[in-house]
């Protein structure tokens, strides 16, 4: 090592704090065997002590912030009268979150009610249950919500992410195509689509138990970071999948204190949440059905080669065309847009 | 805001939901916590989201946080976490500016600088680092991190953070000598 990059080295210990006695005495020596590095040293340390100071945030930044941290809801009797949804700011998912198609069935004694909120294709809604859970809606889903002093019971076709306030006096339920998800305080993702074989549970944080109607005694409890598949119309409930998540938990540090992970958007089960659409080795035919979804479009195939396709990865501010050109670059195939309705055919079957 | 009055104000904010106690937190780190995301996440405005977005989860989750963290350390690696997973969600968006490549330090022209010109020279200087080194820099320097911290909350090696705190140093102190023994 040159005197130089040992120089550099004891004044950058010096500067952090870190250096010792002996430490001090070398460079010491070193400042007076070079006198002339001694000015840009102590100019260097008098710039490293200036360090700028940084204003204040505005407050109306503070209040932003706290209406969306502490929404002003009123007590739980008032929330059910008022139909107790509440818009969360979304900061992350830049996808217009509305509240259309949200429907309000009271009860004769107007105690429990019932909300029932549903998403068109291409529309993903966020929203605030009256018990301070949140639920991420999909698009082409559909939610319906019982909430009252004893339960809480959710049946829903399509896909959510939900986020549970913790309440061990009133369990929540999500009952999807003859399965039940049965919650404590924790965050989950079901995917239960019309058409789909089997209802999938992704379990991020706390615990839930998941169970077919017809099995009620056979319950699976799933651990954080597990994925089960479950057949609702099966005889038998037993996991098909587990996720193994090793390497995407490896980043965080093991003492990392967050308490609800907002839909952790590595992972592919809730990438969706944060207004990702991810796939991974998924055929052309299948991801199809999910760009349907995603962007509200139909999208047919003119020939069978394209379908057969497989892709991996991940769109997020793309529009539908944007995404089929980006696909392009991999695969050969081309499209036809006519209004809402695209085409896809291989690059042989010119018209 | 030192290590102690920051402990006593998230114990207010955790045990009493004092909401005073939160805003001087807030005011404390705010700006500082923006810098080290634009730095992470390249632009002032996902920055601003990104810090805003980690103070009301810090608040919604305050019960459950409480105590057992250090609220410093906490921050930082929140905004760390989530300005990686905005650069990698909008990775097919994002160029690096020409200006952002790690360039030798410019000469200068004035063999005698005011003060203040010289801090702007270095100020550049630490913006020319490569994004690592400039944000190593910066912990270190502005916030007091040590060098422990610093890896935690980067997810790098205390090694590689000493390794680039030097590298800046050197290039700081390339930066000084041009200035005061200019090329002629």
């Amino acid at each position: 090592m040159t005197d130089e990059q040992r120089l550099n080295e004891l004044i950058t210990a010096r500067l952090a704090g870190t250096i010792d006695t002996d430490g001090m005495a070398e460079l010491e020596s070193l400042l007076q065997r070079y006198p002339e590095q001694r000015a840009s040293y102590s100019l260097l340390e008098q710039y490293w002590d200036a360090v700028p100071v940084a204003g204040q945030a505005p407050g109306d930044i503070f209040r932003d912030i706290m209406a969306v941290a502490e929404p002003a809801h009123p007590s739980p009797e008032k929330t059910i009268k008022k139909g107790g949804i509440y818009r969360l700011r979304w900061y992350w998912g830049a996808a217009a979150v509305t509240l259309l198609g949200l429907f309000f069935l009271f009860r004769p004694d107007g105690r429990a009610y019932q909300q029932v909120v549903r998403t068109a294709d291409g529309e993903r809604k966020t929203f605030r249950l009256s018990d301070a859970s949140t639920v991420h809606l999909n698009g082409g889903s559909q939610l319906r919500c019982v909430l009252d002093g004893s339960g809480r019971e959710l049946w829903l076709e399509g896909e959510a992410y939900f986020e549970v306030a913790p309440d061990p006096a009133r369990p929540f339920v999500v009952h999807a195509s003859g399965v039940n998800i049965h919650a404590l305080g924790t965050a989950f993702n079901v995917k239960a689509y019309h058409g789909q074989p089997s209802c999938e549970t992704t379990l991020l944080e706390g615990a839930v138990e998941v169970y077919a109607d017809k099995t009620p005694d056979s319950r699976i409890r799933l651990r954080p970071y597990e994925k089960v598949s479950l057949d609702g119309t099966a005889s038998i409930a037993a996991p098909i999948k587990k996720i193994n998540l090793k390497t995407i938990r490896a980043g965080a540090p093991a003492t990392l204190p967050v308490a609800t992970p907002l839909a952790d958007s590595s992972l592919t089960e809730t990438a969706w949440v944060s207004n990702r659409l991810q796939f991974d080795e998924m055929d052309f035919e299948e991801l199809a059905r999910l760009l349907q979804r995603w962007y509200g479009v139909s999208i047919t195939f003119r020939d069978e080669k394209p379908k057969h396709y497989v892709f991996s990865g991940a769109f997020a501010g793309e529009t539908v065309t944007q995404a089929l050109d980006a696909l392009q670059l991999t695969e050969d195939f081309r499209y036809e847009v006519q209004g809402n309705n695209i085409t896809i055919f291989g690059t042989s079957t010119k018209k | 805001m030192g290590d102690a009055e920051v402990n006593t104000l998230w114990q207010a904010v955790c045990g009493a939901d004092d909401q005073s106690a939160f805003r001087t937190l807030f005011d404390g780190f705010y700006q500082r916590l923006v810098r080290f995301a634009a730095d992470l996440a390249g632009t002032r405005e996902a920055a601003e989201e990104i810090v805003s977005d980690v103070f009301v989860q810090l608040w919604k989750n305050r019960r459950q946080t409480g105590g057992v963290i250090r609220l410093k350390t906490y921050l930082y690696t929140a905004v760390r976490h989530r300005s990686y997973n905005y650069v990698r969600d909008h990775q097919q968006h994002r160029w690096l500016g020409l200006d952002s490549i790690e360039e030798p330090a410019e000469t200068g022209q004035h063999p005698s600088l005011e003060w203040k010109e010289l801090q702007q020279q270095l100020d550049a200087a630490v913006d020319r680092l490569s994004p690592q080194c400039r944000t190593v820099f910066r912990m270190v320097r502005e916030e007091g991190f040590k060098y422990k911290e610093v890896a935690a909350i980067l997810d790098i090696s205390p090694r590689t953070v000493e390794t680039q705190l030097v590298r800046a140093v050197t290039r700081l102190r390339e930066t000084l000598q041009a200035v005061q023994h200019p090329v002629r």
